[in-house]
């Protein structure tokens, strides 16, 4: 009984890292067709603003305060990934719309640049990053079944970024021009939409949640130059299972994936678990191309 | 209001409008025809900026706008309401009026709360439509929904490519009132592409037949009953 | 018209980002500091040229008063977070031989290249330092991969790989000296060592490629032949950062020990995830080979705090000769940075090249090898000499505690330098082990 809870418990973090990393590529693939191959490395963003806060809190700030930095740090790592998410679009994302091939080489150029850059800046070997102490230990259910805090946190913190999410696709006049030029471009330019603007914020905002996800990341995980290449392939595994267009997608193809890894493992080896839900996958597409949720439009297609 | 001048435009390497000329006076409505495939649609898609030409220049309201994006030109008055429609199909009904609202050109009104009333008072059928998904409607509603939608932010031009075709009867002659309602109230010209004389008969006031990527006839509502008009026209 | 504009628009950005990587990609500078100094001029003994320009092909590496030696590592990539500081110790090495006049009279010149954590990169430069650098010697490579893509370079065009690394032994290349342990000078001892005083019951948790696979098969044998049990046997593909599925299956198993060979960024990752599972040292003692004083900066020492690990040398070894490692390290590196293990190794390895070549009088790979037979050197680690059989040479096993400075406390050692067996020859058990 414990082993199932605490597994349960395991494939839906799991489900929630994979669609914290997946969800700003969902959006620069699923909406607008652009291969980023530098998503990984918006990851790392991330992670690094975590750890420069951090910093900063360590050496300018009295002790007592140092458990603070936290909130900052994800505020910063959105705001660092956006920054420099807005600054590759308009720089380059945006002359390779529709091109697939030329967006994945020029991407793949740019997350080695960013890679290298964050080996000048901060050295090459990884760095740690002290998690708050209210994140500390974990939710005893019973005896052997640990619900560890931060894992929780991860959890809510998907759960608020797929609320945002919602709120601004659906619910926000930004929002809704996205959806506008998402399913007609073409038209949407007709009736007054700059569609450059609207494909420099909505790229800008995938690559922010990147941030976010990096930040959350430290947690649990490391923090290096090279962790982007760590996820990268993940996250294109869950936005191309889900279906390319829709959220709702993503998140179910997070689900899928995290749970079938986390059964696979148990039941094999780590090496095995990540082939066989890869085949699994690749089954899945053979039966529906478009994935879980596709969305059929005239600008996806074309 | 509309100035064409001697425009050439085409897909690639073929020349679709070879020196096509025409205008539009402001509050006039302006009908284009001719047999399929004479170059109508890439007409009017060079005039809304869809298409670059290759020669030739487009200017409205005295501004050349030949180089200008297709929502700088919407922004400055131009709607259009595209054959086949063109509506948002996830976007339920009152938010693709909204959306029609992004053209106008002040910041208050583009993030208007309302759907915009411009829009609804010519068609009234859309009111009990509001939150129903724009791919759920039949034919007929989507091309009421479309004109509805590019008469939101008030436009002083409107681009129509073939309104009526593939539409029932009732709804055809509500096209047809509104646009006579439009020109009776003078404030917006109208570029009509039709493919009936009976229709725009009724409802325009200067008339340009193409043939081949050409203007080959012009003419006002009395010269209309030229035989040379139904010789351009009929297949 | 549109279709020329784009291609001009993203050739330009794209073979920038190309440039700038391979930029940050391949280091040829002579050192890492602009202190080092540069090769120069007059020889301090004109006899020892003499004889050196004596001899029937003097070898392009050495020219005019310098004499060229390759350093080859990851300086990028995932084992980047390793290898820079193993140069580093390689440069420094470097740097006060030529403060003491060089080897033969000659200032050593130093040629890095970048492996790039890819092996067959490594394999490629390995060839360019030999055949077209023409050096002397090379110091280089980390896992065993990169050293065995590199294995047949050497082999074929006669060089001399300086390998700083513990590693799975079950190898003995005529071209290779090893300064790093082989598996009785680590993993063996260790496996002694928890069996006495942790437990009979052992997990094995590992990284997915070649010396966490060898190490356990050896584990394996060890466990048998000592009454041990083999509670689990797990890898992870390199790289692998979830752990959760994993430290659920060790609760399972209710292991005494969980002997750890993972490899880089997921030791990070699985040290902090089994202690948001609840799990302290003291709740299930781990022994870790690849986490060392610089890898543990990297992790967070509050993780690791009271885990155990395996080396032969510690930055708190408590020998003169450390005492000026580490501040000659720091002083010129840096404050805040560490030593380890195959920093020191690898420091070692260039100083035990200077003696073998002085004592052979020559550069010459046969002549070196020769004469490096039994080269005694007081190395950080303590004494250490090089076993003419098998081209190892002798340490001191030495287990530690990890503490929460981010420092290893030494529990136990092994007394004198063991003797280097790379392929068991001296243990029954060990019979059925492949060569």
């Amino acid at each position: 009984m414990a082993l199932w809870l605490t597994q349960l418990f395991n494939g839906l973090s799991v489900s929630s890292i994979l669609l914290l990393i997946a969800l700003g590529l969902a959006i620069t693939f699923g909406l607008m067709r652009v291969i980023n191959m530098a998503h990984g490395e918006f990851i790392m963003i991330g992670a690094y603003s975590a750890y420069l806060v951090q910093k900063i809190f360590q050496s300018s700030l009295p002790q007592g305060w140092f458990d603070a930095y936290y909130p900052l740090a994800l505020l910063l790592a959105f705001a660092l990934a956006f920054a420099i998410g807005l600054l590759l679009e308009t720089a380059l994302i945006r002359f390779l719309y529709g091109r697939p091939l030329d967006s994945l080489l020029a991407t793949w150029g740019v997350g080695l640049v960013l890679q290298q850059l964050a080996r000048t800046i901060f050295g090459a070997p990884n760095v740690g990053v002290t998690s708050p102490s209210w994140l500390d230990g974990g939710l005893r259910i019973m005896t052997g079944v640990v619900f560890p805090y931060k894992r929780l946190f991860i959890l809510a913190l998907v759960a608020l970024v797929l609320l945002a999410m919602y709120l601004y696709i659906y619910r926000s006049d930004a929002g809704r021009r996205m959806r506008a030029v998402m399913q007609n471009r073409d038209m949407a330019a007709c009736l007054g939409i700059s569609t450059r603007r609207v494909d420099a914020v909505t790229f800008a905002i995938g690559s922010g949640i990147a941030g976010v996800a990096g930040c959350a990341l430290t947690l649990i995980g490391p923090i290096g130059p090279t962790i982007g290449t760590n996820y990268i392939v993940d996250a294109f595994m869950v936005v191309v299972l889900g279906g390319v267009g829709k959220l709702i997608g993503t998140a179910a193809g997070a689900l899928g994936i995290g749970m079938l890894n986390t059964l696979f493992e148990w039941g094999s080896t780590a090496s095995l678990g990540k082939v066989l839900v890869f085949l699994c996958i690749v089954a899945f597409l053979q039966w529906k191309p478009m994935g879980l949720f596709a969305v059929r439009s005239r600008s996806l297609d074309g | 209001m509309l100035s064409v001048r001697r425009l050439d435009a085409g897909y690639g390497e073929s020349v679709v409008l070879r020196g096509v000329s025409l205008d539009v006076e402001p509050g006039q409505v302006v009908c284009l025809m001719g047999r399929n495939g004479v170059g109508k649609t890439t007409l009017i898609r060079a005039v809304m900026g869809l298409l670059r030409p290759k020669g030739g220049s487009v200017a409205f309201k005295g501004e050349d706008v030949t180089r200008r994006s297709p929502g700088q030109r919407a922004r400055r008055g131009i709607g259009y309401v595209p054959q086949g429609r063109e509506i948002f199909p996830q976007l339920t009904v009152r938010e693709n009026l909204r959306i029609g609202l992004e053209a106008c050109a002040d910041r208050k009104s583009r993030a208007a709360k309302d759907v915009p009333a411009a829009a609804v008072e010519k068609f009234p059928a859309l009111q009990a439509m509001y939150g129903r998904r724009g791919g759920d409607l039949s034919g007929g509603q989507q091309q009421q929904l479309a004109f509805a939608r590019a008469l939101a932010a008030g436009p002083e031009l409107l681009l129509l490519d073939e309104p009526t075709e593939g539409i029932q009867p009732s709804i055809v002659e509500d096209i047809r009132d509104v646009i006579r309602s439009i020109r009776a109230e003078g404030k917006t010209a109208i570029l009509l592409v039709e493919q009936s004389l009976e229709f725009v008969r009724s409802v325009g006031d200067r008339f340009y037949i193409m043939e081949k990527g050409a203007v080959v006839w012009t003419g006002g509502k009395e010269e209309l009953d030229d035989p040379a008009v139904t010789r351009y026209l009929t297949v | 018209m549109r279709r020329r504009g784009w291609l001009k628009r993203w050739i330009v950005p794209f073979a920038l980002c190309l440039t700038l990587s391979a930029c940050g990609g391949s280091n040829n500078e002579g050192g890492a500091s602009p202190s080092s100094p540069e090769p120069s001029s007059p020889p301090a003994s004109p006899s020892a040229t003499a004889s050196a320009s004596g001899e029937a092909s003097p070898p392009a590496s050495e020219s005019g008063g310098a004499v060229k030696v390759g350093i080859i590592h990851s300086l990028s990539g995932t084992m980047a977070i390793s290898e820079v500081s193993v140069r580093d110790a390689e440069l420094l090495a470097i740097e006060e031989l030529n403060a003491k006049g060089g080897v033969l009279g000659k200032k050593i010149e130093p040629v890095v290249e970048d492996g790039a954590s890819d092996w067959p990169t490594f394999a490629e430069k390995a060839r360019k330092l030999l055949s077209e650098d023409k050096v002397a010697t090379v110091f280089g490579g980390w896992t065993s991969a990169s050293r065995k893509a590199m294995l047949p370079v050497f082999e074929e065009l006669n060089g001399l790989l300086w390998y700083p690394v513990q590693y799975e032994g079950m190898e003995m290349s005529p071209n290779i000296f090893y300064t790093g342990a082989t598996t009785n000078q680590q993993i063996v001892p260790a496996v002694d060592w928890l069996l006495e005083n942790k437990g009979k019951k052992v997990y094995l948790l590992g990284s997915d490629y070649v010396f966490p696979q060898t190490a356990n098969k050896i584990i394996k044998a060890q466990l048998k032949a000592k009454g041990g049990e083999l509670a689990g046997e797990e890898y992870t593909p390199l790289g692998h950062t979830d752990y959760s599925t994993i430290i659920a299956k060790i609760q399972a198993a209710k292991p005494d020990v969980v002997f750890n060979t993972l490899n880089g960024d997921s030791n990070v990752a699985f040290f902090k995830q089994l202690k948001d599972a609840g799990i302290s040292s003291k709740d299930l003692t781990t022994l870790s080979v690849s986490i060392a004083e610089e890898e543990a900066r990297g992790i967070g020492p509050e993780f690791l705090a009271g885990h155990l690990v395996a080396w032969n040398y510690y930055q708190t070894t408590d020998t003169p000769e450390n005492k000026t490692f580490v501040d000659s390290f720091k002083k010129k590196y840096g404050a805040d940075r560490v030593t380890d293990d195959p920093i020191e190794a690898g420091y070692v390895a260039v100083y035990l090249w200077a003696a073998a070549a002085e004592k052979a009088g020559s550069f010459d790979v046969a002549k070196v090898k020769e004469a490096a037979k039994g080269i005694e050197f007081n190395a950080p680690e303590g004494k250490v000499t090089i076993d003419g059989d098998n081209q190892h040479i002798y340490k001191t096993v030495r287990i530690g505690e990890l503490q929460a400075d981010g420092q290893i406390k030494e529990l136990w050692n092994s007394g004198s330098p063991v003797k280097p067996d790379p392929y068991l020859k001296t243990y029954d058990w060990a019979a059925g082990l492949g060569g």
